[in-house]
């Protein structure tokens, strides 16, 4: 599948090695779109308010994607993901929450609030695309090409 | 000590005394008794008068000196008679007596003149005359007489008005004295006064006064007969036969036609007689009142000691239940401790294996970009290595979930439903994914039965997936069947793999074995320990028939009576006990179960709960024993407010004639042993769908 080229994609994730493997993945099918790495959530909400470290960034288009880790210091992916979808303008963001297995009951919580769909980690690309084909993204990610 | 409930009771006690009608003046003075009292001063007075005819044929004449001497005692008698009565008001504070003494005091000392005078008369030594004598001699019986009837008419009001009036209450010693001093001061009077004529010998009446001393007498008899009557005093009915003596005597000496006859003889004894009985009466009345005393003195002793006793069992029973409420305390902290820990190890678990798995997954991502991005450089050992140490995470990985199951099993609630095994069983195939050469099928169709979905998978998944990895024929075979056996249902996984020596039967389902080197079979070693141990957790048994070389049978039992254990979720219960504590903790049990429960403290409450809730309340766990209620009952009425609800009777003491007795009026739809399962009540519920 193709995404649009030059959509930011957002992960929020701390493991390094998580982010390795999302990185790799996306390489290794030529996703040439900027990635941008957040190591928690208040990191990721600078990130999209431009505030911060961030508060210089050029290109101040939104992500397209956010692959969100639940499990991350400071301020963890469930309370992000509160926030996110609180604010008008970032709820329209589809979410995509990265989990380490099937019985995690964040995973629940996070399905009651609306998020686009999840992934069991270690991230690999055919999990990606199932994951956004699942809900339909590949149309309007597709669209934006 | 053994004390009866009958004989604890002070009510019973005092119900006995009162029963035997024992007052503070008579034994047994019930209405017989005074009936019978009644009887027999009319018998005395009858007897009295029957003398009559006797003493009208007899033409006795005795001297003056004879009747003096009769009529002097007759008078110390009367004031002995007057001064002990007088008395006795002071030790029964009974202004009653008070009056009736002075009655008896002042006829005495009337008559004690009338003595002197006649005395006086008899040896002529006088300064009154002659003609006055002749008035006052006769005179003053007859005055003392009619004052007598009207004192003792008084005596009852005098003591209505004199209690009623709290200022007399001080003055009735001087009354009393001040009545003396008139009396005296008339009778030293009735020597200068001129007396009215009382003896009138020629008419038919020749004392018309003493017809009316008769006549005050009479009433003063029926008022004392009366007073007796409503308060049953002994000494009353002493004092009522001597005032009918005395009318008596007054009505003899209207028959008496000379002085000195017969008659005038008569009547001076009947007033003898008349101050004699009060006095005999009064000891009497004194020695049974004393008695009476003694009998109070004993039963009050006997009270005494058994309210002591009462209140040391009283006493007991309250440190016993300070003693059960301290271990219930104790229970619950010990519950609360016991829940507190479960939860922390559950969240100490999923941390663990979370923070464990996570570094596992970064070990094994990071060979896996070795692998990728050096394959061209790695050499054959190279990539040997990698594999190995890929492998090993693998390995490690799930062991962590596989202790992480086990551990789970202890502290999960087993929720039964409904499950198609063949669908279970399928979904575990299809998850195992085994090998082309391995064909993995069901015998005949698996049975519907009731247990826990998860339950059930795991056993599959070890089962079926042990048979897997020990599969050693190129073409393996897996046949699992099921089939009802009995109470249970009994399942088996079969394969053709490479079996298990019979001395090693017992040792793999212990956790941690294996009978290879991990190396050559990936095992964790749990698979067949979290088998056994779920099988345990529900109530089954699970072995092994295996033969070496050819192939293994692990067979499981699943009990039957858990298809019962679905029907009791979602359920209202009503728990109906007069044990608050225990209701808590019975409530807290059914809440886990996710029953919905009302309670109650006694049939009272349970009836309001059940008109307030009468749809909603399906089951009642009710108390058999709640202390005031008759238990019957109880369970009746609740049946006549909902006939369709169930009863459960619920009782830590046996009570086996209550439980018959319900059963036989159909009031009992189940029993329940106090310290109760959850399986038990479940058990009994679904044996009512």
């Amino acid at each position: 599948m193709a995404i649009k080229k030059g959509v930011p994609i957002l992960v929020v994730e701390d493991d390094e090695v998580d982010v390795g493997d999302i990185l790799r993945a996306f390489k290794k099918n030529k996703i040439t779109n900027p990635i941008y790495v957040a190591s928690n959530g208040e990191e990721a909400l600078a990130f999209l308010r431009h505030e911060g470290q961030y508060s210089d960034r050029e290109d101040t288009t939104l992500p397209g994607i956010i692959l969100l880790d639940l499990n991350m210091p400071i301020m963890n992916g469930i309370e992000f993901l509160k926030i996110i979808k609180a604010d008008n303008e970032f709820k329209k963001i589809p979410v995509i929450v990265l989990t380490t297995s099937k019985e995690d009951n964040d995973r629940l919580e996070s399905f009651k609030l609306s998020v686009a769909g999840y992934i069991i980690k270690p991230v690999d690309f055919e999990k990606f695309v199932g994951a956004v084909k699942t809900f339909e993204l590949y149309w309007t990610l597709s669209e934006m090409l | 000590m053994e004390l009866s409930a009958a004989n604890l009771s002070p009510t019973a006690t005092i119900k006995n005394i009162e029963a035997k009608g024992d007052t503070l003046d008579a034994p047994g003075h019930g209405r017989r008794e005074v009936r019978r009292h009644f009887f027999t001063l009319i018998l005395v007075m009858v007897l009295l008068t029957c003398i009559y005819p006797v003493l009208s044929q007899w033409s006795f004449k005795g001297g003056p000196y004879f009747h003096i001497a009769v009529e002097t005692v007759g008078a110390l008698l009367g004031l002995i008679t007057g001064f002990v009565l007088a008395m006795n008001f002071y030790t029964l504070v009974n202004r009653f007596y008070l009056s009736v003494g002075l009655a008896f005091f002042v006829s005495g000392t009337v008559d004690i003149v009338h003595g002197l005078l006649s005395f006086e008369r008899v040896h002529g030594l006088t300064t009154i005359p002659a003609s006055a004598f002749e008035k006052i001699i006769p005179g003053t019986p007859v005055m003392g007489g009619l004052m007598f009837g009207f004192l003792l008419l008084a005596a009852p009001f005098a003591m209505i008005r004199l209690d009623k009036a709290e200022k007399w209450k001080n003055k009735i010693p001087w009354i009393s004295l001040g009545t003396v001093i008139i009396t005296a001061a008339a009778a030293v009077a009735a020597f200068n006064i001129s007396f009215p004529q009382v003896v009138y010998p020629d008419f038919f009446i020749s004392r018309p006064l003493n017809l009316v001393s008769a006549f005050v007498l009479a009433a003063a008899l029926v008022v004392f007969l009366r007073e007796y009557r409503q308060y049953r005093d002994m000494l009353t009915w002493w004092l009522a036969l001597s005032i009918g003596i005395h009318a008596l005597g007054q009505v003899m000496i209207l028959f008496s036609r000379d002085f000195f006859d017969i008659f005038f003889h008569t009547a001076g004894l009947y007033k003898v007689l008349g101050c004699a009985v009060p006095l005999v009466g009064f000891s009497i009345y004194r020695a049974s009142f004393f008695s009476q005393r003694l009998l109070l003195e004993k039963n009050n002793r006997e009270l005494q000691k058994k309210i002591a006793d009462i209140n040391q069992v009283e006493e007991k029973i309250q440190f016993e239940m300070n003693q059960r409420k301290q271990v219930e305390e104790q229970l619950k902290i010990l519950v609360e401790d016991v829940e507190r820990t479960n939860k922390e190890l559950e969240e100490f678990a999923y941390v663990v294996s979370h923070d464990l798995k996570a570094p596992l997954r970064g070990i094994n991502s990071l060979s896996r970009w070795l692998y990728e991005d050096y394959l061209d450089v790695l050499d054959e050992n190279g990539r040997e290595i990698l594999d190995k140490l890929q492998v090993r995470t693998k390995r490690m990985h799930n062991f962590i979930e596989g202790v992480l199951r086990y551990s789970r099993i202890g502290r999960v609630k087993p929720t039964p439903q409904v499950l198609n095994s063949e669908e279970v069983v399928q979904e575990v195939i299809d998850g195992l994914s085994p090998p082309d050469n391995i064909s993995v099928k069901t015998n005949d169709t698996l049975p519907t039965i009731v247990y826990d979905k998860m339950f059930l998978s795991q056993l599959f998944q070890n089962l079926v997936g042990n048979a897997i990895t020990h599969l050693d024929k190129p073409n393996g075979e897996v046949v699992i069947s099921g089939i009802e056996r009995g109470n249970v249902w009994e399942f088996c996984v079969k394969d053709n793999g490479v079996g298990i020596e019979e001395r090693h039967f017992d040792r793999i389902f212990k956790i941690f074995q294996c009978l290879k080197a991990r190396s050559e079979k990936e095992s964790t070693g749990i698979g067949l320990s979290l088998v056994k141990k779920i099988i345990e957790r529900t109530g089954g048994s699970v072995w092994v028939e295996s033969t070496l070389g050819e192939g293994s049978a692990f067979y499981f039992t699943i009990p039957k009576g858990s298809e019962t254990e679905v029907a009791i979720t979602g359920l209202t219960v009503l728990i109906i006990d007069d044990n608050p504590d225990f209701i808590e903790v019975a409530t807290a049990m059914l809440q886990r179960e996710k029953l919905k429960v009302l309670s109650a403290l006694n049939g009272r409450e349970a009836y309001e709960t059940l008109e307030l809730y009468k749809d909603e309340i399906q089951v009642i766990l009710m108390d058999i024993h709640i202390p005031g209620e008759d238990a019957i009952e109880r369970f009746e009425k609740i049946k006549q407010l909902k006939p369709e609800v169930k009863i459960i009777a619920c009782t830590g003491v046996n009570l086996p004639e209550i439980i018959d007795q319900l059963k036989k009026k159909g009031l009992l739809d189940g029993l329940l042993a106090k310290p109760f399962k959850i399986s038990d009540l479940s058990g009994i519920i679904g044996r009512f769908q």
